[in-house]
């Protein structure tokens, strides 16, 4: 079936294809068909209440006018931090029927369709809603047809092995998940055998948690580490004794414009030949009587250094000294 | 017949007073002497086996690396109570004391498992925790920890 446009409207849409400066427009029911669609045009934001599929009300459609090569960005915002319940956003032909192969970016559960008219006419966006199961709720959203930015990151692009971002031995790495799904991966060699200490923090847990992961130069995994709102297991801080190239991946399957991280590097020595465990154990219990000042004091700077080797030291120590 | 009366009733109340035996002399008992006390039993023979100290049952219970000392007589080898974990130990030259480094995440109640000639003197072995570290290197306090040895059994 496919559905015709007064002249009115067509003008009314001309008119809003280059607006003056973007307008607030809510809805006005019915709008659950191509029919009936209200009127947006690129750059106004459109407000409005949507239900799931066995609710009244379950569909709303907003019509657009674009010229030919011009970008449709349909932002919506309704259930960013839902994790059973989402909104769903799908542009449609001028027919009203004619599904288009729009691409999408998320903030965490919010689907922004993007799309570069191929032709000058006008296009139908579709919105529906999925309630937690069983809920039947509705839920009110709004739809910004401009782009909606992630920030700047220096970072990127680092989505892949090929094109980690390197990083030094010693920094502090800010980055961001965003949008959903956005990869970051670092690279760092470590050209002597070394200690490397590492950790991860300004992490927003949620249910889905965020993850680092630590991989070799084969890009296979070593050991991956979960960021949890019930906490993390401790260690928070993570040491290997390494040398080669290996890869850091800060991992979140839930990105959007509030997701961020850093991470920190921090390297040091390889420990000096002859400091073994037991050595270190026993002089935990023969204070200054077996170790040297400088094995005690590599030990601290490894550790807590608080300006004395104890036990905490050792347990960093250990930490490290495993396999 | 009224006398007849009154004799049966005399003879009733004679008879009635006799069975209550108000008037009755007590007999003594026949004097036993007291049974000898029963000799004490001999002392059990010392046993044989292991002690274990382990986090008391109101402690707050968690350390990724403890020092201990213990103390009480002949203690024995010192085992580990978690093969993942590192444990280092010493006893005093006259077996009266022991000191143990444990470390690498202990996630188990045991901290260590000392061998002795006599498991039935448990309450004369004394632990001690002398210092505790967390994860990440921190030292903890050692307000709120608190510990207790139990007989391992065979």
């Amino acid at each position: 079936m496919r559905y015709s446009i007064s002249v009115a409207a067509s003008l009314s849409m001309l008119a809003h294809a280059l607006p003056a400066f973007a307008q607030s427009v809510s809805e006005s029911e019915p709008n659950d068909n191509p029919a009936t669609a209200d009127t947006a045009a690129l750059g106004d934001t459109v407000a409005g209440l949507v239900g799931g599929p066995s609710a009244q009300d379950s569909v709303d459609y907003w019509i657009v006018y674009a010229r030919a090569g011009d970008t449709i960005f349909a932002a919506l915002t309704g259930c960013t931090n839902c994790i059973e319940s989402s909104h769903r956003i799908e542009l449609l032909a001028s027919d009203g029927v004619t599904k288009l192969p729009a691409s999408y970016a998320y903030n965490r559960n919010d689907p922004q369709l993007i799309y570069v008219a191929t032709v000058s006419g006008t296009y139908f966006i579709r919105v529906t809603y999925s309630p937690w199961p069983g809920s039947g709720g509705h839920s009110p959203y709004t739809i910004a047809f401009v782009e909606r930015k992630c920030p700047d990151d220096s970072n990127e692009s680092n989505d892949s092995f090929a094109t980690a971002t390197p990083i030094a031995l010693d920094a502090d790495v800010r980055g961001r998940w965003c949008p959903a799904a956005d990869r970051d991966l670092f690279r760092i060699d470590v050209p002597r055998d070394s200690v490397l200490e590492f950790w991860m923090d300004s992490v927003t847990s949620h249910y889905e948690q965020p993850y680092l992961i630590l991989y070799d130069s084969a890009t296979a995994w070593i050991q991956k580490w979960g960021y949890y709102e019930a906490g993390t297991p401790p260690p928070s801080h993570h040491r290997y004794q390494l040398r080669g190239t290996f890869y850091f991946e800060p991992l979140t399957s839930r990105g959007g414009l509030p997701d961020r991280f850093t991470l920190h590097i921090r390297s040091y020595a390889a420990p000096p030949a002859g400091l073994s465990l037991e050595r270190a154990a026993r002089e935990l219990l023969h204070p200054s009587s077996v170790l040297t000042a400088e094995e005690r004091s590599y030990l601290d700077h490894l550790g807590n250094k608080n300006g004395s080797y104890d036990l905490g030291d050792f347990q960093v120590f250990l930490e490290v000294m495993r396999p | 017949m009224k006398n007849s009366v009154q004799r049966a009733v005399l003879l009733m109340v004679l008879a009635t007073g006799a069975a209550c035996g108000g008037t009755t002399a007590p007999v003594p008992p026949a004097s036993n002497p007291p049974p000898p006390a029963p000799p004490p039993p001999p002392p059990p023979a010392p046993v044989a086996g292991q002690l274990v100290v382990a986090w008391g049952e109101f402690s707050m219970g968690y350390a990724a690396a403890v020092v201990l000392e213990i103390r009480g007589a002949r203690i024995g080898k010192i085992s580990n109570p978690d093969a993942r974990l590192f444990l280092h130990s010493e006893i005093s030259a006259d077996s009266m004391s022991a000191h143990v480094v444990l470390a690498g995440q202990i996630f188990t109640q045991d901290l260590a498992v000392f061998d002795v000639p006599d498991v039935g003197a448990i309450t004369s072995y004394h632990p001690k925790l002398i210092a505790a570290a967390g994860p990440d290197g921190e030292l903890y306090g050692l307000e709120g920890y608190a510990l207790r040895i139990y007989k391992r059994e065979p």
